[in-house]
């Protein structure tokens, strides 16, 4: 079934053109990767899809319902979830109070106010941050402020889970455990969109990839067909990243 | 453990004193208690719109507007105090929803400038309408109470202890959540589901009707009152900077706040007859430049007595 | 149909002719935000300072306003300078909202020193021209407020092309757009941010002498000024510094036409421009809008 399908969006700042006539579809329960060198348009299109910032012209559809103009908390309502590529824990509130207020507000069917706390450290107990469920988010480290803004998106219970560069900062063995994570969440049944720059990351989760290039779609199709072919890898020439690493 | 008797034992100390102090003292210091009484509840209001990030001049406004309401009703329609008060507080909730969805999607600065235009706007309402505001005149009313202030302490005692009722309730459930949220990124709450609007709007509309009560409590205290003088900036800024300086989205900052700086006030008043309010630019100025983080580290001042 | 005619001309004049001190106060405003990226509350107080300078000046030594004018500029350029490296600089990262209330807290305290100072008394000073006025087709030009308005649209016109043409200039604008691109070319944004503080309340001086001149000085005139800007600034585009003259000459005009043509209209004028702030900012929510 299809989840989500953008049709020729596009977005202008000033005279940049951000996003220029998108068009994509995500089945149910798929992941999809987007990569693209930097300055492809990749965060705006998440921007875009959560409501943030609105489209100049295109249709966004979610389940059947067009969302173009809708609220990005009525976005998130419906079923969509999203971190932020930097982390943006609230800092006055604990590690617990963060997972708390996405349980609290994030869904169309609140959790009830007494079961919030519980609920909440169910939620960190998936992504095992259990153990610092009380300190606030300047005494984490960044892998741990990742899975906070992982758990603050699982506890919307989103049916689209929207992932903006997880891996940017960490080591390798950290970025397995968020892979894990990841693989996990879509086994329950979240659809789950990527916007990533590690490749290996993109080749072991992605059934299906997209490469964006100057706001628009390069081409699509699975990690192998898309690296391989010829305007992927002129795009890329030049950035630091290497597609085959 | 400890820390919690002490805090126990603290606020009832307060409570009671605060109920016995128009008995045991005189006039000069129950009429000072009234109007620290008044801007404690002013601090408060201006401290709700301020947990959602609003910094807001609009407080004067509603101050001025809550004022006229409830002496015009008063005088030309004869309500009974509680209606006048209650048709004051009714009227400000309509303005205050209809100015929040005008300006609420406005930034920092921007809604702050609007909030100012909008108290400004209504000074000069006041103004132009003498047939019904009096105009620069002024409007006079009965005294309250027949002028027995122990009476008028206990009205705005009990404004005050509903303020603060309002503002435990703000502080221990899910607007908490809310507000803390916003304030750090509004984006990112309402990516999670917040809908941000709605929040502002509620404390908004809290802050304005809390600072209707309280005009409409000065005008019939003080018996007449002019525009340029129920719409005065300087009550506004005076509760702002009692907010702030005793320590922001708390309940006992803005009340301690009132409290410290009246007393600082009313000595610079016998002393200075002329620009008193200085004193209040530099607490604002001071404060912003050397504490800590500015406002922010003003809050956990008082975070013990949470 | 005549005296229509000569009616609606004349507060058009006066709403052009006024519109130059409008300008001029704005465009401070305007620069320090486009700029410095700060709103300054307490611009006007920087006005309302020149007002009493020049008062007290002339009083003791008889100079003309007018003359000092460039003095004036040069002093209060340097206090700009001041200003921003003692008070501004500190709370530039500190967030919007400290610094406007740092601002508002300058301004309050300024005021109230310009109280104690001076008392509550309003200041005028009456240079011979004061009254001064010429005839064109039955309207009057106050010769005071016309020397004024030109001095004004010189000074805006050197702004432009300061902006405009020179090295100076464009480094304010490369500041203003790009704050690290400009760093990383090279440009020192601290040395820009002192030009455009020390320029911005150079203007604002230069506004209040003006004002000396043709209104009166007293302690709350600089919050008026600050407001009036405001709704300049607001209705321009907060930093658009080129905005400004249209914006205050839809201000300065808007406010002669009810002043002259609603009855009682010069109380209402006050209600009109926060009505024009307030309309200002809902129409531009698009621009300004934050979730």
């Amino acid at each position: 079934m299809e989840i989500l399908k953008i049709e020729n969006a596009r977005k202008n700042f000033g005279g940049v053109k951000a996003v220029d006539g998108l068009s994509f579809s995500v089945q149910e329960g798929e992941i999809l990767g987007i990569i693209g060198p930097n300055g492809a348009g990749k965060s705006t299109v998440f921007n875009l899809l959560c409501g943030l910032i609105p489209v100049d012209a295109g249709r966004i559809v979610f389940l059947g319902e067009d969302i173009t103009l809708l609220a990005p908390h009525k976005r998130c309502h419906m079923g969509i979830g999203r971190t932020f590529q930097i982390c943006q824990p609230f800092k006055e509130l604990t590690v617990l109070g963060n997972v708390a207020v996405a349980a609290v507000f994030g869904h169309s069917k609140p959790v009830h106010p007494g079961k919030v706390k519980k609920y909440s450290e169910e939620v960190l107990a998936k992504v095992n941050l259990s153990s610092k469920k009380d300190l606030y988010p300047a005494q984490l480290t960044t892998p741990d402020l990742k899975l906070l803004e992982i758990a603050r998106a699982l506890a919307t219970r989103p049916r689209l889970l929207l992932l903006d560069e997880m891996m940017a900062g960490l080591l390798p063995g950290e970025c397995d455990k968020i892979l894990d994570l990841i693989k996990g969440i879509n086994r329950e049944g979240i659809t789950v969109i990527l916007v990533e720059h590690v490749m290996r990351v993109v080749r072991e989760l992605c059934q299906r990839v997209i490469v964006m290039n100057y706001g628009q779609k390069l081409c699509e199709g699975c990690y192998e067909d898309v690296t391989g072919d010829e305007r992927v890898i002129e795009a890329y020439l030049g950035q630091e990243e290497t597609v085959a690493q | 453990m400890k820390k919690y008797s002490l805090k126990y034992i603290l606020v009832a100390a307060a409570a009671i004193l605060a109920v016995i102090f128009p008995f045991i003292t005189g006039e000069y210091y129950r009429h000072l208690a009234i109007l620290t009484l008044m801007y404690a509840v002013l601090a408060l209001s201006w401290d709700f719109a301020a947990r959602a990030e609003l910094v807001s001049f609009a407080h004067t406004g509603f101050f001025g507007l809550g004022a006229y309401t409830s002496a015009v009703t008063f005088l030309k329609l004869d309500f009974p105090l509680y209606l006048s008060f209650t048709v004051a507080v009714l009227l400000t909730i309509v303005v205050a929803i209809a100015l929040g969805y005008l300006t609420l999607r406005l930034s920092g600065i921007y809604f702050a400038i609007a909030s100012l235009a909008f108290s400004e706007v209504l000074l000069v309402v006041a103004l132009q309408l003498p047939k019904v505001t009096g105009g620069a005149m002024g409007i006079s009313v009965p005294s309250l109470f027949g002028g027995m202030r122990v009476y008028c302490y206990g009205l705005i005692l009990g404004i005050l202890a509903l303020a603060v009722v309002v503002s435990l309730y703000l502080e221990r459930s899910h607007f908490h959540l809310a507000f803390s949220a916003m304030r750090t990124s509004p984006s990112v709450a309402s990516v999670l589901g917040v809908n941000t609007v709605r929040y502002r709007l509620s404390s908004f509309t809290l802050s304005a009707i809390f600072s209707c009560l309280a005009g409409a409590f000065y005008v019939h205290y003080t018996t007449t009152t002019i525009p340029y003088e129920a719409f005065n900036l300087n009550i506004g800024v005076a509760s702002m900077v009692m907010a702030v300086l005793g320590g922001l989205y708390s309940t006992v900052g803005p009340v301690l706040g009132a409290i410290v700086l009246k007393i600082i006030e009313e000595y610079m008043r016998v002393t200075i007859p002329y620009g008193y309010m200085i004193i209040y630019g530099l607490l604002l100025v001071a404060g912003i430049l050397f504490l800590p983080k500015g406002l922010v580290g003003v809050q956990n001042k008082w975070k013990f007595l949470k | 149909m005549v005296y229509a005619g000569q009616l609606f001309g004349q507060a058009l004049v006066n709403g052009i002719l006024v519109s130059g001190i409008y300008a001029l106060a704005a465009s401070g405003l305007a620069l320090a935000f486009g700029v410095v990226k700060f709103l300054n509350l307490a611009h006007g107080e920087f006005l309302m300072l020149a007002a009493y300078f020049g008062i007290i000046v002339f009083s003791t030594y008889g100079l003309d306003p007018l003359l000092m004018t460039p003095v004036v500029f040069i002093l209060f350029f340097i206090l700009g300078a001041a200003y921003y490296k003692a008070l501004v600089k500190p709370v530039l990262k500190a967030g919007e909202l400290n610094q406007l209330l740092l601002t508002f807290g300058i301004s309050i305290f300024l005021q109230n020193l310009a109280l104690l100072i001076f008392g509550g008394t309003i200041r005028t000073i009456s240079v011979p021209y004061r009254t001064h006025t010429i005839s064109f087709w039955g309207i009057n030009f106050g010769t005071a407020r016309l020397f004024i308005l030109l001095l004004s649209i010189v000074l805006l016109v050197l702004l432009y092309q300061v902006l405009q043409r020179t090295r100076v200039g464009r480094s304010i604008r490369a500041v203003s757009q790009e704050p690290e691109g400009a760093a990383l070319v090279g440009i020192d944004s601290e040395s820009v941010y002192l030009i455009a503080l020390g320029i911005a309340v150079g203007f604002a001086s230069v506004a209040g002498m003006m004002l000396s001149i043709i209104f009166q000085a007293e302690p709350m005139v600089g919050f008026n000024f600050t407001l009036k800007g405001l709704a300049v600034v607001v209705m321009a585009g907060l930093g658009n510094v080129y905005g400004v003259i249209w914006a205050s000459l839809l201000l300065g005009i808007t406010e002669s036409f009810i002043g002259v043509f609603l009855p009682n209209g010069t109380g209402w004028s006050g209600a009109i421009f926060f009505l024009m702030i307030l309309g200002g900012l809902v129409v531009r929510q698009s621009r300004v809008r934050t979730i």
